[in-house]
């Protein structure tokens, strides 16, 4: 769950402020789990809502507006078994409306609809916003592996 | 598709990815449920609290209620009394009655008569029952309570992980991390300790996942305050209640068909529509038991023990053969009495005026239905239903030293029906707590169908009664 909490946040004391709230959280609404998903996705669940309204009062301060970037070629990306601490990083480093959009459309799996809802935004904005998180990670994940290219190390 | 691809690899990274958070974390969870878990337990101590004072007041509200109604009662009689016994001017019956204040001193109504030991005991028994079930609850409570702290500290001290922070490289790692200048010193040792860093990080959060299943498998075990809608409804099947009631009547309608007064013995007796038409109060204890047929409709049944008690003038006696002791006079007696020979022939003798304590009991076999307008913790329940009342003993009492007292069970003697029915109508408004136990406060109203007077009789008398009552149920199922 450090993990999930680490996506969303800035920082490791940030993270670990949300993981501490969500298992409150947890431990309290327990005995109304109803064992009608895996509990570790209902946990997945707890967190990722707390650290949503932990970013939505930052929220107001990074509004999201459309995006209008340039295309840049959708190149190959091989993630050459980049391990998930640096894959952290840098969805760390994004803007904050584009980490947040990025890892409930990438990794949670919501459609950029329900994004939208959660968020107050608009679909379109979910889209571009996130079209950009994966622009700038697509850049930082080539320089990583060219990098390593490189040097010839090869990453666990 | 290049983008699902990437997703997809993305995904695929952070599976089984496990971080450990720094010890502080779990300090401050373990803080923060503490103070909710004894924010909770105080508020439900403080509820009990509550309930306990209210039952307490009712109880006295009701004592003081029929102390007021018995002196009021006692007040009014006093000015009429011409009684030549100078211990008459107040009522000091012979046998004890509820008129003593016995009530007040007890705090709860209590069943004062000859023959009835299951009155007095009836009195304890709520006293004790309501510190029975107080004192089982706030066990109840401690044991949940430290349950609760000793289970909530299970995850965080065994799990190895936290306790003894395995590599000091591992805080240092996630620290460097987020350092991205210092990355690429610090590979060689990353490769060494990513492989035990995720074998060992997988420990304690793992452990703490398998707690908590526990712990929710646990809950539903005990079932204690987990009651969602559905098991709510689908609860309290069968019960069974013990129930006290105090209450009044008054008789709606009587009169006497054949018109004893309007003959010449008007000296004679007024007495008959005296005792038809007095009003007293009741007393009622008893268990019930309770199922539930449908979601909302229960039916319940039970056996009551019911007195009656009510005062009414007299104006004269009936002596024994020999004239030597008397007692009063019952109304089938005075009824029979059409003319003179009549008169002469029973030994009635007209008196003063004097106070004739009555006291009926009956065996009341109660079935109702009830539908439960609310069914949560707080309940409102409807009742109606019917009441077999058997007629037991009447016991009439007279002040005055000199004039016995009777005693008539069923029999041709006795002026009342062996057996009647009653309409039965009240609410109960309940409260639960805990799994198997709920308090009701049931008003409610008890109209005779038909005369308890015998038929024959000609005497019409139907008291509606109205009491209030508090029922333990004990929930089986």
């Amino acid at each position: 769950m450090m993990v999930v909490c680490l996506r969303y946040s800035r920082t490791t004391a940030e993270a670990e402020d949300i993981l501490q709230e969500g298992f409150i959280k947890v431990f309290q609404g327990i005995r109304n789990f109803r064992q009608e998903s895996k509990l570790g996705t209902w946990i997945t669940r707890i967190m990722v809502n707390t650290a949503l309204n932990f970013q939505r009062r930052k929220l107001y301060l990074f509004p999201m507006v459309d995006v209008h970037e340039i295309d840049l070629p959708q190149a190959e990306i091989s993630l050459p078994g980049i391990h998930f601490t640096e894959l952290i990083e840098m969805i760390q480093s994004l803007p904050q409306g584009c980490q947040i959009v990025f890892n409930l459309f990438a990794i949670e799996g919501y459609s950029h609809r329900e994004i939208a809802e959660m968020l107050g935004i608009s679909e379109g904005t979910s889209k571009s916003q996130y079209s950009r998180a994966r622009t700038i990670l697509q850049e930082k994940l080539l320089k990583e592996s060219s990098y390593f290219t490189r040097y010839g190390e090869r990453k666990l | 598709m290049e983008k699902e691809n990437f997703e997809d690899k993305l995904k695929s990274s952070f599976e089984n990815a496990e971080i450990s958070p720094s010890e502080k974390v779990w300090t401050n969870l373990e803080l923060e449920l503490a103070k909710a878990e004894s924010k909770v337990i105080r508020q439900r101590l403080l509820f009990f609290k509550m309930v306990a004072a209210a039952s307490v007041i009712f109880a006295l509200a009701v004592a003081g209620a029929s102390i007021y109604f018995l002196n009021h009662q006692d007040s009014a009689r006093q000015v009429s009394y011409l009684s030549g016994n100078s211990t008459a001017e107040k009522p000091s019956p012979e046998n004890s009655s509820p008129e003593t204040p016995d009530p007040a001193q007890t705090g709860s109504p209590q069943l004062q008569t000859d023959d009835s030991p299951a009155g007095n005991i009836s009195g304890d028994r709520k006293n004790n029952t309501s510190v029975t079930l107080s004192n089982r609850e706030t066990e109840g409570v401690k044991a949940d309570e430290d349950q609760k702290v000793t289970e909530g500290h299970h995850p965080f001290e065994s799990a190895p992980g936290i306790r003894s922070a395995p590599f000091d490289a591992s805080t240092t790692f996630t620290e460097l991390v987020l350092d991205r200048n210092r990355l690429t010193g610090l590979i060689d040792s990353k490769k060494e300790t990513e492989i035990s860093f995720i074998r060992k990080e997988e420990d304690p959060v793992e452990k703490m996942l398998a707690r908590l299943a526990e712990r929710e498998k646990q809950l539903a075990y005990e079932g204690k305050e987990k009651k969602t809608k559905k098991t709510e409804n689908n609860n309290e099947k069968l019960w069974t209640s013990l129930g006290f009631a105090a209450g009044t009547f008054s008789t709606v309608s009587s009169g006497a068909s054949q018109p004893v007064s309007a003959t010449s013995f008007s000296s004679s007796i007024p007495a008959t529509d005296n005792e038809a038409t007095a009003s007293g109060q009741s007393y009622t204890v008893g268990v019930n038991i309770g199922t539930r047929v449908t979601k909302r409709w229960v039916v319940q049944g039970g056996v009551n023990y019911m007195t009656q008690l009510s005062d009414y003038t007299a104006q004269a006696v009936i002596g024994t053969a020999d004239f030597q002791s008397f007692r009063p006079a019952s109304t089938n007696e005075l009824e029979k009495i059409t003319d003179e020979t009549a008169r002469s022939n029973s030994r009635v003798v007209t008196t003063a005026p004097y106070n004739v304590n009555n006291n009926v009991k009956y065996i009341s076999i109660p079935v109702q239905a009830g539908y439960l307008l609310i069914n949560k913790k707080f309940g409102l329940q409807l009742n109606a239903g019917v009441s077999t009342d058997l007629f037991l003993q009447n016991t009439k009492t007279a002040e005055g030293d000199n004039i016995d007292s009777i005693d008539q069970g069923i029999g041709d003697d006795s002026p009342y029906k062996p057996m009647n029915f009653s309409g039965l109508m009240g609410t109960e408004l309940t409260y639960r707590f805990g799994d198997h136990y709920r308090i009701s406060f049931n008003p409610g109203l008890r109209y005779p169908f038909s005369s308890i007077y015998k038929t024959n009789l000609g005497i019409h008398s139907t008291p509606l009664a109205f009491d209030l009552g508090l029922r333990f149920r004990y929930i089986f199922q």
